[in-house]
């Protein structure tokens, strides 16, 4: 079994209060908000970690980011992954997730190495659109199914559950496919002392524009079909009125606020 | 200048159709208020007489219709053919598809299968003083809102979160319901197969469609605390709503009344939030509410910038305090 797993180093979520525009230069200021591996691709990298642990094979890492990225792709390693590929070039930046899936997919290919899973994570905690692991499927020509809780893989067939509205539906997927792990759907090892020195060994291979096939209308910002306009930060703040008291007299102030708000109570 | 086309996915829910369909409807008719757009639903089930004769009367111009067994349940592959065979037939320039679990799966799919952008969980959809359609997406969790343009491909797809937006009822237009010839469904070779499906139990008001929405956050402290969360929603006719951190801690099985950038967008008239911290995750899912109420012993919490009114002071107690007081009044 051969399993690759997308990887997206993110702004750490925790934080994301902390996020400010420039008035001036309209960017987003990020300073103080550190780096982590986007939540649910801990999930993607712990589903493929069990999975190799039941039925052999190696885990690969694959993720596209600028080159200080490499120190999150290091954990990865150091949680179990086996080897990480990372694909870097200014060409590549500013990519929607049409070309960031397409990008992907060619690094996937440059490997040589034939997966028979592809996982992802089921969203990036910044852009959380939920694209990238239908997109990746759509253009390596695989199937593909996102949202998934559950995966298990027996006779060339992974099973999984997907997370729907009111509940779960169950799907057989023939292999090789793409699968995007809900977020919370394991709990994501620690990174272990020995770990750590194991993924010193480890390789991780850094890949350019010229190291991949690819087309030039179909990556980076330029070939990306949307684009960006504006950043702008919701004004959401109410003027909050405070209640002081005792709980009695409190609720009693309360019940007035909802009825008023035309509740009939 | 011709006159846009857009198109709506239609979901169905038993054999009618979604309120997503007509909360996007309404907001296709406000966006080019000058020429008349002609709109269109999209509808792909099995056995949809009856949901292609509610769109016919919904205020839509056209209905298009695959109706094949392919189809009675979600099914990535025969869904995403169905939806690209009306596009191709009908030719949209927009394409709004409700971001719902199968619908945040179908549009980037079809943004693909149609070589076409897709801009994901939209928060609003304007059109810009050059006419051009201009989509509001949120990215770190809500806390800001970038506008993106698909400027060369069509057509411009959208996801929209269902209860972003308004229901308001059109009036019938004289509307043509075109039914597909489903045999392409037939031949299509699909690698996944459709095993079965596990419903949860239904439970409650769905937290969505409640005037009231009483949502406990981490704060409400312990599994019996919480028990006085559920007794003041019912109290007040409403439904519990819950941060991350609450279904986490088993508090409420699921994250069927989960709110915000992973769960539920809520707008009620009255949202009162006990023990919630305000991340930016959970207030983009309740900040349009009506009132907002929120109860906090850290005078400092985030989620009292967003509120109307606060409450230092313990959660629990506070809700506790309200249930008597309408208890003793009933
Ligand atoms: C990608 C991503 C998506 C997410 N999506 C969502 C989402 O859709 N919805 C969501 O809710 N979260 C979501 N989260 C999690 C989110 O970031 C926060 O962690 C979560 O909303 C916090 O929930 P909370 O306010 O209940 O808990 P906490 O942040 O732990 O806050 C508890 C609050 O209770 C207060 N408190 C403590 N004791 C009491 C008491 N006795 N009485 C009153 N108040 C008390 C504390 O002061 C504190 O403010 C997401 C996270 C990520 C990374
Ligand atoms: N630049 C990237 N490099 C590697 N994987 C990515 C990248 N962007 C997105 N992904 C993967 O796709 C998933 C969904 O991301 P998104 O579509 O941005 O919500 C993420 O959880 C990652 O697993």
């Amino acid at each position: 079994m051969n399993i690759a797993v997308c990887v997206k180093p993110v702004p750490d979520p925790e934080k994301y209060n902390l996020l400010e525009i420039d008035p001036k230069t309209k960017r987003l200021v990020r300073e103080g908000i550190p780096t982590i591996i986007n939540p649910a691709d801990k999930n993607a990298l712990e589903a493929a970690l069990r999975l190799k642990e039941l039925h052999g094979g190696r885990v690969a890492v694959i993720s596209m980011a600028p080159l200080f990225s490499q120190d999150k792709i290091k954990e990865c390693l150091a949680m179990g992954a086996d080897e990480a590929y990372l694909i870097s070039d200014r060409a590549f930046g500013g990519a929607d997730t049409f070309s960031t899936s397409y990008t992907l997919a060619k690094g996937l290919e440059k490997t040589g190495i034939q997966f028979d899973l592809i996982l992802a994570g089921n969203d990036s905690a910044d852009g959380a659109t939920s694209h990238v692991p239908s997109q990746l499927g759509e253009w390596m020509e695989l199937p593909h199914i996102t949202n998934i809780t559950e995966i298990e893989i027996h006779d060339g067939i992974a099973s999984v559950k997907k997370k729907i509205s009111d509940g779960l539906i169950e799907y057989d997927m023939e292999l090789p496919a793409v699968a995007g792990i809900a977020r919370n759907s394991n709990q994501p090892r620690m990174v272990s002392a020995m770990g750590i020195v194991k993924a010193k060994n480890k390789k991780i291979e850094v890949y350019t524009q010229k190291d991949l096939d690819v087309d030039e209308g179909l990556i980076g910002l330029s070939g990306s079909p949307t684009q960006p306009g504006q950043l702008l930060t919701p004004d959401m703040s109410r003027n909050a009125k405070l209640l002081q008291g005792e709980p009695a007299e409190i609720a009693a102030e309360l019940l007035a606020i909802i009825r008023k708000a035309g509740i009939a109570v | 200048m011709e006159n846009k086309k857009i198109l709506i996915y239609a979901e169905l829910k038993g054999g009618s159709l979604e309120t997503s369909a007509y909360e996007l409807l309404a907001k296709a008719r406000t966006l080019f208020p000058a020429a008349d757009a002609a709109i269109a639903l999209a509808i792909a089930g099995c056995g949809i007489d009856e949901a292609l004769k509610e769109a016919a009367v919904s205020g839509a111009d056209l209905v298009y219709g695959v109706d094949s067994p392919r189809l009675e349940l979600y099914h990535v592959d025969y869904h995403a053919e169905a939806l690209k065979k009306i596009a191709e037939t009908f030719h949209p320039d927009i394409f709004l598809i409700p971001a719902s679990c199968t619908g945040e799966e179908l549009a980037p799919t079809l943004g693909l299968k149609l070589r076409t952008g897709v801009a994901a969980h939209c928060v609003d959809l304007q059109v810009d003083q050059n006419g051009e359609f201009l989509q509001m997406v949120p990215a770190f969790g809500g806390k800001v809102i970038g506008e993106i343009y698909t400027p060369k491909t069509k057509p411009q797809i959208a996801s929209i979160k269902p209860g972003m937006f308004s229901v308001i009822r059109q009036q019938p237009r004289s509307c043509k319901t075109v039914l597909l010839d489903d045999s392409f469904l037939e031949e299509l070779k699909t690698k996944i197969k459709l095993r079965g499906i596990e419903k949860d139990e239904p439970s409650g008001v769905p937290v969505e469609q409640a005037d009231v929405v009483v949502c406990g956050g981490f704060g409400i402290e312990t599994a019996d605390n919480w028990k006085q969360v559920e007794r003041l929603a019912s109290l007040l006719g409403g439904a519990v709503g819950s941060t991350r951190p609450a279904v986490d801690q088993g508090w409420v099985s699921g994250e069927q009344q989960m709110i915000g950038t992973s769960g539920k967008t809520v707008r009620p008239k009255v949202y009162i939030g006990a023990g919630v911290s305000g991340a930016t995750h959970h207030i983009c899912g309740m900040k349009d509410s009506n009132v907002i109420i929120s109860i906090n012993t850290d005078k400092d919490a985030e989620i009292f910038a967003v509120s109307d009114y606060k409450i230092v002071g313990d959660g629990a107690a506070v809700i506790k305090a309200l249930c008597e007081l309408l208890e003793r009044r009933q």
